[in-house]
């Protein structure tokens, strides 16, 4: 809740001009004795200042809530979801979100009723992003009083999944793991669907006809052929340091839900069985995520 | 940790915010057009429609050295016109300008603002021209536009018209008091800070301090008001009502003047009879002449009497002046100095032999003074003269000229004229020039003296009475002592001839068909409301700020204590209005507590509103269960969804509502 | 109700027998600019429903059927080379109509219903960096068979947010099984349906939606449900603010529906279910979602 002790206001660019101008306005009125004149100085002056309390009006009352964030991986924008809510019965205009200076979210709010904004926030690093310090702000209703609220901590995290890159494509561990596992097999002939061309892929499984019609080069997966197990395991990268090794790791878990592959994940400390699906990815990268 | 948040781009201005900058910029623009010239009036005009092309097709907006070079050139162009860029004629052109040259660089929010903001300035720069209830209607309706304009540009979007206009209207409101505050408690300077621009009152019109044929007559057309007068009780009749200002007893022959000062001032004289007494509200005229009833018997502060029992203000009256007199319309002057009589006396060296031979006729006749000034006065009522308000031009003597050639005049050739045959009869006599008549308001119950009832008139000075006033004119046109000028211009108009209608016939001649009845009384009404405008905040001033705080008990008022008057009234508006604007609109609803109490007076029917059902679903099973409660139960319960769920919720029907739920009995 | 809807609902009624709540519900998706997701069977005539809802609302109409080889641009269209101009030439897909019949949508890959699916979510479709806008109105109907079946896709619960609703039509009752069996061919009486809106029309009774009042004390109505379906302990999660903003537009739509200009808590109770049904899980133990959400409803308090 933003209480009243906690706006702050100063008069804007445009205020200051203003009272200038009143100035001005009011030496003509003295140096013509001009009734009407000072009554119009005087009317101008007055509605500037009790545009201060409608400044302050604006955004007395306003409740800020952090909503919940998607995750996102490291490199992308998280977006928290801020709900502004207006518990009063008149409309919050011409509303400002800050973040350190910088105006990141413009709304109006609604006599009695919430607005939910996005605030993108650049996720840079894995684990949990902080919704950052934010401050509301207003200059409505014209322009000459600027009020701001103080810096207002909310707590809300982002969960920000490893990069998913990494230089082993995925059928090194499907291939390690044929291998290892059962020898030689087919890949199926059920299509899954088109990826970007990695080197490697053997040609019948490029998309030609796209390359006919001059797009860059995509490789038709398949799969379906019985159940597609793989294990992803830390330690079969063993030279690589460790936010490469999750990175890696992260890669390949996009990619094995991508091609709807039951997979199991092993870090050092952690064994996620067997599975698949919506479910079993994000635990997955939860763990990636805080590992 | 810097986050580096990806910034939104700065507002920009739509197209519709910016029409609104151009409609607010062309109604103050506009309200000045008559004042500045033509030409300046079509470049800013071109100004704003180019800026109108530029943001309906999305052109450009002209490079800086272009705008440099426009503003440079326009501003010379203005400069070379009025010879200077400040003082209030070319201050205000040439702010008209600067605010069609803004709309060339109107890009960001601040440049808008600035735009408002100047033309803020220019609406108090109308009121330096004009400060009537009219334009302060008009100006009033603009500020409330340019602000609403304001808060659009502020808030862009989400927002209706109707809000931000709402809006607009409330911040004036509520600055109102505040407002009222300042005016009252401001202190206020006599005078000016810097000297007054010569230009500061020019443009007022009224009598000149010399008469010459066509000097009067050219008022003669105009309807803006000289002054008005209350009376204390019983107005004098139309011919005592002549309001002297000056008397011109000097002459060379075709223009009339001011004596030179000098003398002692004979200014006592023996009233008669009961005074009048009145206030006189005087339009400024940049003269100091002021006007009373013949004949003035008091002195109100700052002003003095000078030689011909006029009335003079200590300095050029250069804003509206309220006083209040006492005049006696009978009156006896006594006696004449020599030095008084040589100068009434005086005639051109060279003046009509004619005129002598005419008078020196009269003379023949044995006559008294009285008599030659009844001789003088059929004169023009046997001689064919008539009285007209397009008298035609004299050459040569003028006085000759019209006596026996012409004979078609206005007041001041009758009264000329008249002058000079009593001079040249040997009676002492001057000419006076002021105001005769006024038209009464029945809505302020006061008298008009507008130009056009400028007048003037002689004065003889016989030795059992004294100076005598005689007004030649009255001969020839009683309508116009009578009537006033107005009935004049209508008589002339349909071409009747003057003095020869009876007072029934004339009465019938004069009256109005209905819509002219009407517009006149619409005018007089306007002028009422004008009159009260002017009384009650126009002419707010030092003396009216003292009274003001003496009214309060302070004895001996001094700037102190204005600024303990401010700055208290200021605290106490302060508490008001922040109550009122920061009170919170919340709290659990009192429909609700009336719709519960009704639900419990169902239960007793056995109807148990269940706590998750709606309003509509609970009315159509109460209906189906108790048929014969089902017009009441809808009734009750479709008042409740207006006010709950359609958001009708005003005092009137929820208090409706609550009688009914009241008054609502299962037997 | 409304009268042109109530015609256009009766018409539709003649076909599709049995469920009139049902059909009034997608018409409420559709005024309330939302798409619908249909679960059921085959063969309870949801394709039909698709097309009569198109026919009797004036517009165009495109069937999509979902198969496991179905590939984006087989939605969205293809860039063809023109020999002529020496240029692409952007080719639509079926995709471009106002009403769009997504049929089967879980038997297709990931990527087509992906696809399909980000067409819906921003109404214009992007091929070779050129934007297309998509028809206004724009209406997808997907239907889905239930996941039980084997050989399916089922859509991840991020995608099934972008349904406003989810319906389903069900086995029509016996006496309506009667008029099916004896009465006339659907497809003969589809072709003679008669269009009672137009597309204009139609845009303007979307627009009409906005105007229906909300009051505060509706608002916290609405509120009161949202925070109770994340408080509630058989929900994994509540409705989301996009499942909140849902609820409150198809609200209003069906107030328009009722021919009232103001929405009502009944409003809110009755595309509760729909609007909620897709976007909750319920835990295991719990019964089914449809019973969950309506005890959820009586939960919170009208006042």
């Amino acid at each position: 809740m933003l209480g009243r002790h906690k706006l702050y206001m100063l008069p804007t660019r445009l205020g200051m001009i203003l009272s200038v101008v009143l100035f001005a306005m009011l030496l003509a009125s003295v140096n013509y004795n001009n009734s009407l004149a000072f009554l119009f100085t005087f009317l101008l002056s007055a509605m500037a200042f009790v545009s201060m309390l409608y400044t302050h009006r604006n955004l007395a009352g306003l409740e800020l809530q952090a909503g919940p964030c998607e995750p996102v991986f490291a490199g992308e924008l998280a977006h928290f979801t801020v709900v502004l809510t207006n518990n009063s019965a008149l409309p919050k205009v011409a509303l400002r979100l800050h973040h350190r200076g910088k105006e990141v979210v413009r709304c109006d709010v609604q006599a009695g009723t919430s607005q939910s904004a996005m605030v993108p926030v650049p996720a840079s690093q894995r684990g949990r992003l902080k919704i950052p310090e934010m401050v509301f702000s207003s200059d409505f209703p014209l322009g000459i009083f600027f009020s701001w609220s103080k810096k207002l901590k909310l707590d809300q995290h982002c969960l920000v999944y490893p990069r998913p890159i990494g230089e082993l494509p995925f059928s090194f561990v499907l291939n390690r793991q044929r291998y290892q596992d059962r020898g030689t097999r087919t890949e199926g002939d059920d299509f899954l669907g088109l990826r970007a061309y990695r080197p490697g892929d053997p040609p019948r499984h490029i998309h030609w006809k796209a390359v006919a019609r001059g797009q860059v080069l995509l490789t038709k997966e398949f799969g379906g052929a019985g159940q597609d197990t793989v294990n992803l395991d830390w330690d079969l990268l063993g030279d690589m340091d460790k936010e490469a090794r999750l990175s890696q790791l992260c890669r390949w878990v996009v990619d094995a839900h991508n091609a709807d592959l039951h997979y199991s994940l092993h870090l050092p400390g952690i064994n996620l069985p067997v599975d698949h699906g919506d479910t079993h990815q994000r635990r997955c990268l939860n763990r990636l995520a805080l590992y | 940790m810097d986050f580096g948040l990806p910034t939104l781009d700065p507002p920009r201005l739509d197209h519709r915010t910016r029409n609104g900058f151009l409609f607010v910029a062309a109604l103050v623009a506009g309200g000045h057009s008559m004042r500045i010239p033509l030409w300046l009036v079509l470049i800013v005009a071109v100004l704003f429609v180019w800026h109108y092309l530029i943001t309906h097709h999305a052109w450009k907006l002209p490079g800086k050295m272009t705008r440099l070079g426009i503003t440079l050139v326009l501003t010379l162009v203005t400069l070379k016109y009025y010879g200077t860029l400040f003082g209030r004629d070319a201050g205000m052109g040439f702010l008209v300008l600067l605010l069609g040259l803004k709309f060339l660089e109107f890009r960001t929010t601040r440049d808008g603002a600035v735009i408002i903001f100047l033309c803020y300035f220019l609406m108090l720069g109308g009121f330096l021209f004009d400060q009537s209830l009219w334009v302060s209607v008009y100006m009033v309706i603009v500020a409330w536009l340019a602000t609403t304009v304001l808060i659009q540009m502020v808030a862009p979007s989400g927002q209706s018209n109707r809000y931000r206009l709402k809006l607009s209207g409330q911040l004036l409101i509520s600055a109102l008091p505040l407002a009222l505050l300042l005016f009252l408690f401001f202190p206020r300077i006599q005078g000016n800070l810097w000297g007054l621009p010569s230009d500061a009152y020019s443009g007022l019109m009224g009598l000149s301090d010399s008469m010459s044929p066509g000097s009067i007559s050219n008022l003669s057309s105009s309807d803006e008001v000289a002054f008005r007068v209350e009376f204390e009780g019983q107005p004098p009749p139309p011919k005592q009502r002549y309001w002297r200002a000056i008397v011109l007893s000097k002459t060379d022959g075709k223009t009339w003047s001011q004596a030179d000062r000098g003398g002692p001032v004979e200014h006592r004289f023996r009233p008669m009879g009961t005074p009048v007494f009145y206030t006189i509200t005087l339009e400024p005229h940049n003269k100091r002449w002021l006007f009373a009833l013949d004949l003035p018997a008091s002195q109100p502060e700052g002003t003095q009497l000078e030689p011909g029992y006029v009335l003079r203000a200590k300095d050029n009256v250069v804003q509206r002046y309220r006083y209040s007199l006492q005049s006696y319309p009978w009156y006896h002057t006594g006696k004449l100095s020599r030095k008084q009589r040589e100068l009434n006396l005086e005639l051109p060296k060279d003046f009509s032999p004619r005129v002598k031979n005419l008078v020196a006729a009269w003379r023949a006749n044995n006559l008294n003074d009285q008599g030659i000034i009844r001789s003088a006065l059929d004169y023009y009522r046997d001689k064919g003269f008539t009285y007209t308000l397009s008298p035609p031009l004299l050459r040569g003597d003028p006085v000759e000229q019209f006596l026996f050639e012409s004979r078609r005049g206005y007041c001041e050739h009758y009264a000329s004229s008249f002058v000079s045959l009593m001079r040249a009869a040997g009676i002492p006599s001057r000419v006076v020039t002021g105001y005769q008549g006024g038209e009464h308001n029945d809505a302020g119950n006061y008298y008009i003296v507008t130009q056009a009832d400028a007048h003037a008139w002689a004065e003889v000075w016989l030795r059992q009475r004294g100076w005598v006033r005689v007004d030649p004119t009255a001969v020839v046109a009683p309508e116009r002592i009578e009537y006033g000028i107005d009935a004049v211009r209508r008589l002339l108009g349909r071409g009747t001839l003057l003095g020869q209608l009876d007072a029934p016939a004339l009465l019938r001649a004069l009256k109005l068909n209905i819509p002219a009845q009407v517009w006149r009384n619409m005018g007089l009404y306007w002028d009422a409301m004008n009159n009260a405008w002017h009384h009650w905040v126009l002419d707010f001033n030092q003396q009216r700020q003292l009274k003001l705080m003496q009214w309060l008990g302070f004895r001996n008022p001094t700037w102190a204590d204005l600024a303990v008057v401010l700055i208290g009234g200021f605290m106490l508006f302060a508490l008001v209005v922040t109550t009122i604007i920061l009170r919170r609109r919340q709290g659990t609803d009192p429909v609700v507590k009336i719709y519960n109490r009704f639900c419990k007076k169902l239960v007793r029917t056995n109807i148990r509103r269940l706590p998750w059902e709606g309003p509509q679903d609970f009315c159509n099973r109460a209906i189906i269960a108790q048929p014969g409660l089902g017009k009441d139960i809808q009734s009750i319960i479709n008042q409740y969804i207006d006010i709950r769920y359609r958001g009708e919720n005003d005092k009137t029907r929820i208090n409706r509502f609550k009688k009914r739920v009241y008054n609502f009995r299962i037997d | 109700m409304h009268s042109v809807l109530d015609k256009a609902l009766n018409q539709i009624g003649q076909i599709i027998v049995g469920n009139p709540q049902a059909l009034r519900l997608a018409l409420c998706c559709l005024l309330a600019k939302g798409h619908l997701l249909i679960e059921d069977l085959p063969g309870v005539g949801k394709t039909t429903l698709a097309h009569a809802l198109a026919r009797v609302l004036g517009l165009e109409f495109n069937r999509i059927q979902f198969t496991s080889d179905l590939l984006p641009a087989d939605i969205i269209g293809v860039s063809i080379f023109e020999q002529q101009s020496n240029r692409f030439r952007f080719q639509p897909g079926p995709i471009f109509a106002s009403v769009v019949l997504a049929d089967e949508i879980n038997r297709a890959t990931p990527k087509a219903q992906s696809a399909l699916l980000e067409a819906m979510e921003e109404r214009q479709v992007t091929n070779d960096g050129e934007t297309h806008r998509l028809p206004q109105p724009f209406f997808v109907i997907a239907t889905q068979n239930p996941r039980h079946q084997i050989g399916t896709f089922p859509l991840p619960e991020s995608q099934l947010d972008r349904f406003l609703m989810r319906i389903e039509l069900g086995y029509p009752g016996r006496k309506a099984e009667r008029g099916l069996l004896t009465g006339g061919d659907r497809r003969t009486m589809l072709s003679d349906l008669q269009p009672t809106l137009s597309g204009p029309s139609l845009l303007k009774l979307q627009q009409r939606v906005d105007d229906i009042r909300t009051s505060t004390a509706l608002l916290d109505y609405v509120q009161d449900i949202i925070e109770a379906t994340r408080r509630h302990p058989d929900f994994n999660g509540g409705l989301s603010p996009r499942a909140g903003l849902g609820l409150l537009r198809s609200a209003r739509a069906w107030a328009l529906m009722e021919g009232r200009d103001m929405v009502l808590p009944e409003d809110v109770q009755t595309v509760l279910e729909p609007v909620a049904n897709h976007r909750l899980q319920a835990n295991e133990q719990a019964a089914t979602v449809a019973d969950q959400i309506r005890s959820l409803s009586q939960s919170v308090a009208v006042a």
